[in-house]
């Protein structure tokens, strides 16, 4: 069973599969603002790393099939539909991993720019829900270290240790 | 949602609409939720799971969709008319057929077994949650209340919704003591209705319906239910009651059945069987 484990991570990995160049485009650094404030604020909560990558992972899906729609010079001029995005895909990653998730207002505390009201956020939330069509549980790298952490039989202490320093 | 029309209200809630695009008839189901702190995390693991599950005998979840400016959303499910209880009121003749009972009964439990390889337990089955094809007699399951992970059921009532005949003793007593035996006891509940043609166990109210219980399985003991005394400080109250002969109270079913029946209704969850455990019952290989 443990192969076809692995082979159903993979094949379900590529069903999931986004076009991950477009970050290449000048909202590259929106991006890399947007994952860094991120960053920040899951070392200030000691989020998990798995919430960090999930986070990540909607904000890039989010984009990838959104972006198609709104053009990237109307992104770029509004710099705060990047934050609110980053918001909330930061406050679903929480829900999905953390036990304890801080309030929306808390969660915007760390050097933010714009600070939204959480009727805002649960606007947001709903629209990268449905965009991302519900699938709040992708496969991520994390899932493979899992797997090959398991596989190579470390004990659940180490193994958990190794994810952390991820 | 313009992709759908609303037809008639089922219940509070609850619509019968049509799909636009594929001249589907679905079931629609409206959440909405306080705006205070975003979408519920529960909610958002649930959805994720439901729309993960593929089973040929559980009512697929099959979109989706905002609604009202993204204050709420509406969960778009197949539609299926017929429910046990009118199926049984319609055809009495074919549930009279002990291979048709057996049939139905396996994909309960196939349901079922499915929900509870996901850690989930459905905690609504009853008839009028279980659906037939008439053509086909393809049993499935909805989950309109909505099923429960166990991650989250010590903050919800899970049952406010599940007809009390239908609910397990532990569940009667204490709704801690949820579990996914809660689901083998309903389950248990319809295999004796589908023989029958009526429920087992029919009481007046969720306060009888315990005492109705312990009249027919008999009042717990040390010996029958170790602890029960424990968590249900009341027992005392309750007539001492011996079990009854099942075979009399269900009558017409084969002794294989009446064994699993048995198996399904052990009054204590922690010895009673699990879905999987009674698929492979002998009650089924013949």
């Amino acid at each position: 069973w443990e192969d076809q484990e692995l082979s159903s991570l993979i094949s379900k990995e590529s069903d999931e599969c986004f076009d991950n160049n477009r970050h290449t485009t000048p909202s590259a650094n929106h991006r890399r603002e947007a994952v860094e404030w991120m960053l920040g604020v899951v070392s200030h909560y000691s989020f998990t790393a798995l919430t960090a990558v999930l986070a990540v992972n909607y904000l890039d899906r989010f984009f990838d099939r959104f972006g198609g729609l709104e053009s990237e010079k109307k992104q770029q001029q509004q710099p705060w539909m990047t934050q609110l995005a980053a918001v909330s895909c930061l406050s679903l990653a929480a829900k999905v991993e953390e036990t304890h998730v801080p309030l929306l207002l808390d969660l915007q505390m760390e050097g933010s720019k714009y600070v939204f009201e959480a009727k805002t956020i649960q606007k947001m939330e709903i629209l990268i829900l449905s965009t991302l069509e519900w699938k709040m549980n992708p496969v991520t790298p994390l899932s493979f270290l899992d797997y090959i952490t398991r596989r190579l039989g470390l004990k659940s202490y180490l193994s958990s240790e190794f994810l952390k320093r991820c | 949602m313009e992709k759908y029309k609303l037809i008639a209200k089922i219940k509070k809630g609850v619509f019968q609409g049509l799909c636009l695009l594929s001249s589907q008839t679905v079931t629609l189901k409206q959440l909405g939720f306080p705006d205070n702190e975003g979408v519920p995390g529960s909610l958002i693991k649930e959805i994720t799971l439901l729309q993960a599950m593929r089973h040929a005998n559980i009512i697929r979840l099959i979109d989706v969709v905002n609604h009202q400016e993204q204050s709420s959303i509406v969960l778009v499910y197949e539609s299926m008319e017929t429910n046990l209880t009118s199926f049984i009121r319609i055809y009495p003749k074919v549930m009279k057929i002990p291979r048709t009972i057996k049939e139905l009964l396996r994909q309960i439990l196939l349901a079922a077994s499915y929900y509870h390889s996901f850690n989930i337990v459905h905690g609504g089955i009853k008839p009028a949650n279980t659906f037939i094809d008439p053509a086909t007699n393809t049993l499935k399951i909805t989950d309109f209340v909505w099923p429960r992970t166990l991650f989250n059921s010590n903050t919800e009532d899970p049952n406010e919704e599940l007809g009390f005949c239908y609910k397990a003793p532990e569940i009667l007593v204490e709704h801690k003591q949820f579990s996914t035996a809660i689901d083998v006891w309903s389950v248990g509940c319809i295999f004796a209705e589908m023989v029958t043609q009526k429920p087992l166990f029919s009481a007046t109210s969720e306060f009888h319906q315990l005492a109705k219980i312990f009249s027919i399985m008999g009042t717990p003991s040390e010996e029958t239910w170790p602890g029960f005394s424990r968590i249900y400080r009341y027992l005392h109250i309750y007539n001492h009651c011996k079990p009854k002969d099942l075979r009399k109270l269900v009558t017409g079913l084969e002794p294989a059945g009446i064994d699993l029946l048995h198996k399904l209704l052990y009054m204590d969850p922690k010895g009673r069987i699990t879905a999987r455990q009674a698929l492979e019952h002998v009650y089924f290989q013949n």
